[in-house]
């Protein structure tokens, strides 16, 4: 209902990513859902359409775009199934690492093969003992002549099992704590990767989520992002720039939940006249689609602020992150709600749509850790009373 | 102008035998051979084994046989079987020239049109002979429009090719006599540069729905994928198969087996039933065989509509599933009793 | 060499009445649906062999558009065979001046075809094009692989399959299970204003005019007439309980069900 001006090459990006939603993913996105299936099919599609290549810059044969078009793309994607943008958002997140810190022959390396879509990245922080409490990995880096040996156990990678390559963060140097861990990129055939279980999940289901298990694997030392010691800085780094895409994601999955509602409810009748007509009912699509409104004019005024080089995006890449996603959560609630028996069937997309919501607020940094962090961020600019009045 | 005389269709070898469809065009061959008062000939292409079988050729109401047999003949080859014919065709000059319209006659009739460049009209649904100039008439469906045409070729032979089930196989008389030749064929024209590597027969049940008693067809107007793909469970209560127009096929609710029309099979059902299908003439000749037609569609001067014995005219969204659900409940009274 | 088919969008179909050929200028077009899947193979195997895709079409001008389309699946080159002279073809006279454009931008390794276009149905123009330039033709083929200088083809038959050696040049008309064809890309869909399309006429190809158009083209509509249904019609209306318990009396009563 807003209408924003896009230039030509957003438009172009947002009519592909509409496509590939309408032709690869809306025909299946119920069926993957019920059979927990990854399939590589519409990634295969964003690949050849570019969209890997939307973040890589154009001197590694990108196209060299920005957190706006990335969200872009990311929104419209998540509309048909979030599942699938998960794929490609944990994708652009495990390229972020490399992108961030990497050094010029890692880029040259790896960033062409990102950007044609031929290398599927992962970004593997979370461990079963650290959560939100990322500091407390265990996972070691043991440095053995010109190689290092991982070893340890990553929990809840999305993409585990599928991507080509994997960024680990793993401690080099455990005396030091959260200082001591470095960034590592292993490739999904190195001796010693092994996936290990797939989770089963209560949405997100067309994406692969699995523990990835560290023994005695050994890569070359050029395989070390930067500097040992980078990792968290890496990691935080690459987070603060991914996580508007979550909140873009939650956008999409919202007006996605949004439109199947609403369209069910004007043709719907019940004591003779579509349900939309009930106050209660058009009530709460006017309420859903503020919201959807405020969350994305916010998300589009952060990239912004990415895309023309701020230099501290963490409390705003939070701030977005969970205002979008609670939204979501409300949204597709509300949505499934006002569908009444046929939102909860799953012969309909109203369900997935709210169990999908459930993990945006979780993943990528809680949301009570992103109020951490905004709350933190906050309290930065407010430090004196007098001094900022 | 040389003269041009006889018709000639070319029969088919599956593998095993010769395929059915060349009976049905040596039926409406001969026919068209009586009228035009010329001899019916048939080339037919194959492997040493299928002699027995090109002989008997005779009795479904060839004058004369023209076999090529020769190993290399075993599995069908583009290139080596139209240079063959090409050749047979341009010393023997028949004036019609009849393909089968499957996978095989579809691969080698173009290219013997192509090789001596001639006319040739796919899908023909009915022949005539216009007596003035002994043209052969060929008759289809015009595209685009909701009518029929009457195409000529003024290069010779003329050339078309028939589904199988068009035309009804001609009887076995084996009182009948004719010319069988075992036809040879110069070392140069069978070379190829194809070569069969493996054949991987289908373990898929085959769809095959020409012989089916019901039909139940669905079209466009059911809407979606879904609601058609209920009409296998109708045609499982009714012991039948289902049809489908191109558009349906081409939408995926169907594959190209169940493609009833011009260019998919012809049924000839003691019952047909449309849902949701206009009646593009593409679809409608097809249905040339059937006993009772009915039509379920919203619209009541659609083409199936106007064809139809029984016309139906509601929604099909309402009327396919309780069709479903009543017959069921039919069903299980009858067995109840 | 990729053979595109500009078709009409479904509901805009324009036939000339004297000659019962369609009037492809003044129709809307869209690429024939099956030619994508041809599209598909000519770019993924050009990807493998590091090959050029020429997209080619013999269409009026209208079908500019379905070649830049061409462009941002992945065609390299894109060819626009167009003049009055090619109007009213056949599917003998198509191919004819399909084969002269081969000849004159070729040579090629490979031509593709679709298997079918949904206007005419014929899926003649293919193996006709092939035996014009003395090469062979593989039709409804699912996968193609290159293989030590040749290629190896998955071809469809009634009966099942076959695995098929060919050496080349070859023509092939492509099956619609062989792929599924990628999306635009978005760096070609932005360099779309700036792509070239060669438009050739009948004398840049070499096409001699009495192989072209209708004059070229042996097979003529002679005349059209609508199918007589005869048999009486017995018309059911109503709402869809009452409709459906008439249609069961009826066949049941006729002894059908």
């Amino acid at each position: 209902m807003i209408t924003r001006k896009l230039t030509k090459e957003q438009e172009v990006i947002v009519e592909v990513a509409e496509y590939i939603g309408r032709n690869y993913i809306a025909p299946h996105a119920i069926e993957w859902d019920e059979e927990e299936r990854f399939d590589p099919m519409p990634i295969r599609a964003m690949a050849k359409a570019d969209l890997f290549g939307l973040l890589i810059p154009k001197e590694y044969g990108g196209l060299g775009f920005g957190s706006t078009e990335t969200c872009l793309a990311m929104e419209t994607i998540s509309k048909y199934c979030p599942g699938v943008a998960t794929t490609f958002a944990a994708g652009c997140l495990g390229a972020l690492p490399l992108l961030v810190g990497g050094t010029k022959a890692q880029k040259e390396k790896y960033l062409p093969l990102i950007a044609k879509g031929e290398a599927l990245c992962a970004f593997a922080l979370t461990e079963p003992q650290a959560g939100s409490d990322a500091a407390a990995i265990k996972t070691t880096a043991r440095k053995d002549g010109d190689y290092y040996v991982l070893n340890g156990v990553k929990a809840w990678i999305t993409n585990g099992g599928i991507a080509d390559i994997y960024v680990i963060i793993a401690l080099t140097d455990p005396k030091k704590g959260p200082r001591g861990a470095s960034a590592f990129i292993v490739h999904k055939n190195d001796p010693g990767l092994v996936p290990g279980k797939k989770e089963k999940k209560m949405g997100l289901r067309a994406s692969a989520t699995t523990e990835i298990l560290l023994m005695d694997c050994r890569i070359p030392k050029e395989r070390l992002i930067g500097r040992e010691g980078m990792g968290f800085i890496l990691a935080v780094k690459s987070l603060d720039i991914a996580r508007p895409g979550v909140a873009a994601q939650a956008i999409g999955l919202a007006q996605g939940a949004m439109e199947v509602s609403l369209l069910h409810t004007k043709r719907r009748i019940q004591f003779g006249q579509p349900v939309y007509n009930f106050q209660a009912v058009s009530h709460t699509f006017a309420e859903m689609a503020s919201r959807i409104e405020a969350a994305r004019s916010l998300l589009y005024d952060v990239c912004r602020m990415i895309d023309a080089g701020a230099k501290n995006i963490s409390g705003p890449s939070a701030m977005v992150k969970y205002f979008a996603t609670e939204m979501a959560m409300w949204v597709s609630e509300r949505a499934v709600q006002m569908m009444g028996g046929l939102g909860y069937s799953r012969d309909s997309l109203a369900q997935k749509y709210m169990r999908d919501a459930k993990c945006l607020q979780i993943y990528e940094g809680t949301n009570e850790i992103q109020k951490n962090i905004l709350a933190r961020e906050l309290a930065k600019i407010y430090q004196n009373e007098e001094e900022t009045r | 102008m040389e003269n041009y005389q006889g018709v000639f269709i070319f029969g088919e070898w599956t593998g095993s035998e010769i395929h059915e469809v060349t009976y049905e065009l040596l039926n409406e061959g001969r026919r068209l051979a009586d009228e035009l008062n010329v001899p019916l000939g048939v080339i037919f292409l194959g492997p040493e084994e299928a002699l027995s079988q090109a002989k008997e050729l005779i009795f479904y109401g060839a004058d004369i046989v023209l076999a090529a047999l020769y190993p290399e003949l075993s599995s069908f080859k583009d290139d080596l079987y139209a240079q063959i014919v090409a050749h047979i065709i341009q010393e023997k000059k028949p004036e019609v020239m009849l393909f089968p319209a499957t996978s095989m006659g579809q691969a080698v009739a173009p290219r013997v049109a192509g090789l001596l460049k001639l006319g040739l009209t796919a899908h023909c649904i009915a022949f005539e002979i216009r007596q003035e100039d002994r043209a052969l008439i060929q008759i289809r469906p015009s595209f685009g429009e909701e009518i029929m045409a009457r195409i000529t070729s003024r290069t010779k032979p003329q050339m078309a090719t028939v589904r199988p089930g068009v035309f009804p196989a001609a009887k076995k008389d084996e009182t009948r006599t004719g010319e069988f030749i075992k036809y040879e064929v110069p070392e140069k024209l069978r070379q190829s540069a194809i070569e069969i590597v493996e054949k991987r027969p289908s373990d898929k049940p085959e769809v095959d729905i020409t012989r089916a008693q019901v039909i139940v067809a669905g079209g466009r107007g059911l809407g979606s994928k879904e609601l058609f793909g209920k009409l296998f469970e109708l045609a499982e209560l009714l012991d039948g198969a289902v049809g489908a127009t191109r558009p349906v096929c081409h939408l995926g609710w169907a594959s190209e087996d169940h493609m009833i029309g011009v260019s998919g099979v012809n049924v000839s059902p003691k019952l047909y039933i449309g849902f949701g299908i206009s009646g593009a003439l593409h679809h409608m000749v097809g249905l040339q065989g059937v006993d009772t037609l009915v039509a379920v569609n919203i619209d009541k001067e659609a083409p199936l509509m106007k064809r139809a014995d029984i016309a139906v005219q509601a929604d099909v969204k309402e009327v396919l599933p309780l069709f479903i659900k009543k017959l069921k409940k039919l069903k299980s009274q009858k067995e109840d009793d | 060499m990729c053979c595109l088919k500009p078709v009409p969008k479904p509901g805009s179909v324009k036939i000339d009445p004297k000659t019962h050929t369609l009037k492809r200028e003044e129709t809307e077009l869209a690429l024939n649906p099956y030619d994508r899947y041809a599209l598909e193979a000519a770019v993924s195997l050009a990807e493998e062999t590091d090959g050029k895709v020429v997209a080619v079409s013999m269409a009026p001008p209208n079908a500019k558009n379905i070649l830049l389309d061409a462009y941002a699946f992945g065609a390299d080159e894109l060819v626009l065979l167009s003049d009055r002279a090619f109007a009213g073809a056949d599917t003998l006279a198509t191919s004819y001046t399909l084969a002269c454009a081969a000849r004159k931008l070729g040579p090629f390794d490979l031509i593709v075809c679709g298997k079918v276009s949904v206007d005419g149905e014929t899926a003649q123009v293919g193996p006709e094009l092939a035996a014009w330039l003395g090469i062979p033709s593989v039709t409804w083929v699912k996968s193609l692989k290159p293989q030590n200088g040749s290629l190896e083809l998955v071809r469809v038959r009634e009966f099942g399959e076959e695995v098929i050696r060919a050496k080349m040049p070859l023509l092939v008309t492509i099956e619609n299970e062989a792929n599924i064809p990628r999306p635009p890309s978005i760096r070609r869909l932005l360099k779309r204003d700036e792509v070239e399309i060669k438009v050739l006429s009948a004398e840049d190809i070499g096409a001699e005019p009495a192989y072209l158009g209708l004059s070229g083209s042996p097979t003529q509509v002679v005349d059209v007439f609508a199918p007589e249904y005869k048999g009486k019609r017995e018309l059911i209306s109503g709402p869809a309980e009452e409709v459906v318990d008439k249609m069961i009396s009826i066949l049941k009563e006729r002894g059908l069900i």
